[in-house]
């Protein structure tokens, strides 16, 4: 079990204690020993080491006992920073929840706990998931494990870093814009954001709230289905979680009863008439032509509307942000200035131009024009109703194909700092992922080829609202066949 | 620019925020590049068109009970508390 290479997946884990290859407690440890001999990631905000080798030590018992376990049993999951674990600190990367110690466990949390998975620790994000790159929170930048001195994509970034570095088998992320997907890509691992209301929001910390979701981040492609199957179904405590069981995907991909000839994919080539790396143009264009081989059906849809995205995204996500986050005064919870003799108002903005950064600050201010007397309409209004349009795009391509397929980011990993003095074109990296937080539909990177700088690329692919199983059948074709080959 | 000075400051006040003298005007520069993107909206034609399969049956829920938090613990990460209430300083006057 000491071989380096060998990937452990959540499936391979599962399996491993089951044939008494190894126990919890020493997967664990081989989780724990990665993370501190790679710190300088910095993936992580707090490891919960002491906590988590207590459960795998009981989980060791278990499985001696060969009791009927949770596939989840004993496998060690990250998460992100933004789902509430009782009596742990919550910092959503923020120097304004630095020291905010949460009342109440997260849905996420109370499912992955309660079918035995071993929270390993939570990991770094941008703050308050605003970012692409992770270089926005307050505890540091996270690095790429492929080459550190780039970005690991982001929000998730630390999510998707402990997953390739090998720090944690699995992650659960969270996806407003692409914060799942294009980290996922960035770091060369497989990132699904269900359809909008599949797994409950309950103890998440609000972005946007009309297009947060949360989904796994993973090695393979079964262990995503694995993941969602175990935390999506209907929950009363999120008003917009769908009344729908769980899904039951893992079981159909194992079934392995579907061909590429049963599926139609297909390519908008109006969205990617401009802007795409050279080599991302390329390899995807080889990915196309292998496709056909394979059997898919490929066709050519059109998204005519997919343009506006980011403009839409960059109007709705900041006006549900500066609502959500007015919640944070400094006085119930959150950075509390010491200074005294000031007013109530004066002790309001101190507390928030020191606790929110820059970037948090910028989003609110955005949100707050774009909502203000005037310019409503122009915004907002327009921005919901050009949203709808693209929603009835994606329904008229989806009679034609069960999946749409484009590069999951524009553009290759970029150097740490490169984009951070211009945000707009960090907010134009998004510009293939947003469309599916926008429709609501259910999307996936995983990653296909490696390019010349060595460096993972991943192709994106999104299905019609709920049929996350068609997604994960496709993607697990793809995968097979692509055959990737992580890093060490 | 987009958006001048004044505008900026109003924004920040209506956001409880205030931005140091020293990153005003890159401040203002970029979010006037933000602005003068998210404009391209307008060049959108619009239909008032209604998805035709949107995902209109969200949960609302029945009144009943839930489970509480203790008061205790809602004002442990206050940092000022009096008798399990939060305290803020005085805003109204004392003739």
């Amino acid at each position: 079990m000491k071989n380096k290479t060998e990937l452990f997946t959540i499936e391979r884990i599962a399996k491993g204690f089951r044939n008494k290859d190894f126990k919890p407690s020493e997967i664990l440890n081989l989780f724990l020993n990665n993370i501190k001999k790679n710190t300088k990631i910095n993936a992580f905000i707090e490891v919960y080491d002491e906590v988590a080798m207590n459960q795998a030590t009981k989980h060791d018992s278990d499985f001696v006992k060969s009791k009927e376990l949770d596939f989840l049993t004993g496998i060690p999951v990250s998460l992100k920073d933004i789902f509430l674990v009782k009596d742990h600190k919550c910092t959503c990367g923020s120097k304004m929840l630095s020291n905010y110690i949460s009342n109440y466990d997260s849905t996420v949390n109370t499912k992955l706990s309660s079918k035995g998975a071993i929270i390993i620790g939570k990991t770094n994000m941008d703050e308050f998931a605003m970012g692409s790159s992770t270089e926005t929170s307050f505890f540091g930048p996270t690095l790429n494990p492929w080459d550190t001195s780039r970005v690991p994509g982001g929000s998730s970034g630390g999510s998707a870093a402990s997953v390739a570095g090998r720090q944690a088998a699995a992650s659960i992320g969270t996806d407003t814009g692409g914060s799942i997907r294009q980290p996922a890509s960035f770091c060369g691992v497989v990132g699904l954001k269900p359809t909008y209301g599949r797994i409950s929001r309950y103890g998440m910390i609000a972005f946007a709230s009309s297009l947060d979701q949360a989904g796994p981040l993973t090695l393979t492609v079964n262990d995503s289905a694995i993941l969602l199957d175990a935390l999506s179904g209907f929950d009363d405590r999120d008003s917009t979680s769908l009344k729908l069981p769980s899904t039951s995907c893992y079981n159909s991909l194992t079934k392995k009863d579907f061909s590429p000839k049963d599926f139609n994919i297909g390519i908008p080539y109006d969205l990617l008439q401009e802007g795409l790396n050279p080599e991302i143009e390329k390899t995807f264009n080889s990915l196309i032509d292998r496709l056909k081989e394979m059997g898919f059906g490929i066709k050519n849809v059109s998204l005519p509307n997919s343009k506006f995205s980011v403009a839409i995204y960059y109007i709705i996500a900041p006006s549900e942000a500066s609502s959500n986050l007015s919640r944070y005064d400094g006085i119930r919870y959150g950075f509390s200035d010491k200074s005294s003799n000031q007013s109530l108002e004066e002790f309001y903005i101190k507390n928030r131009s020191e606790g929110f950064g820059e970037e948090v600050q910028r989003r609110i201010m955005l949100g707050t024009y774009a909502l203000s007397s005037g310019y409503y309409d122009a915004y907002y209004l327009k921005a919901i109703k050009v949203k709808k349009m693209i929603e009835n795009d994606f329904i008229a391509a989806f009679k034609d194909v069960d999946c749409i397929l484009t590069p999951t980011s524009p553009e290759l990993p970029f150097k740490l700092g490169e984009k951070k003095d211009n945000p707009l074109s960090m907010y134009l990296s998004d510009i293939l992922t947003i469309p599916a937080n926008l429709a609501q539909l259910p999307s996936i990177s995983i990653p296909y080829a490696i390019s010349s700088d060595n460096l993972p690329i991943g192709l994106q692919l999104t299905s019609k609202k709920l049929d996350e199983e068609s997604l994960l059948k496709v993607s697990s074709l793809i995968e097979s066949d692509v055959d990737f080959k992580h890093i060490d | 620019m987009a958006i001048n000075k004044k505008e900026v400051l109003k924004i920040s006040e209506l956001s409880r925020l205030s931005i140091p003298d020293n990153k005003i005007d890159n401040f203002i520069e970029n979010f006037s590049d933000i602005i003068e993107y998210i404009d391209l909206l307008s060049s959108a034609g619009v239909t008032d068109l209604v998805p035709e399969d949107s995902i209109e049956d969200y949960a609302i829920r029945d009144d009943s009970k839930i489970e509480k938090l203790q008061v205790e613990d809602v004002v442990k990460n206050s940092s000022k508390v009096e008798n399990n209430f939060f305290a803020v300083t005085k805003v109204i006057d004392e003739e």
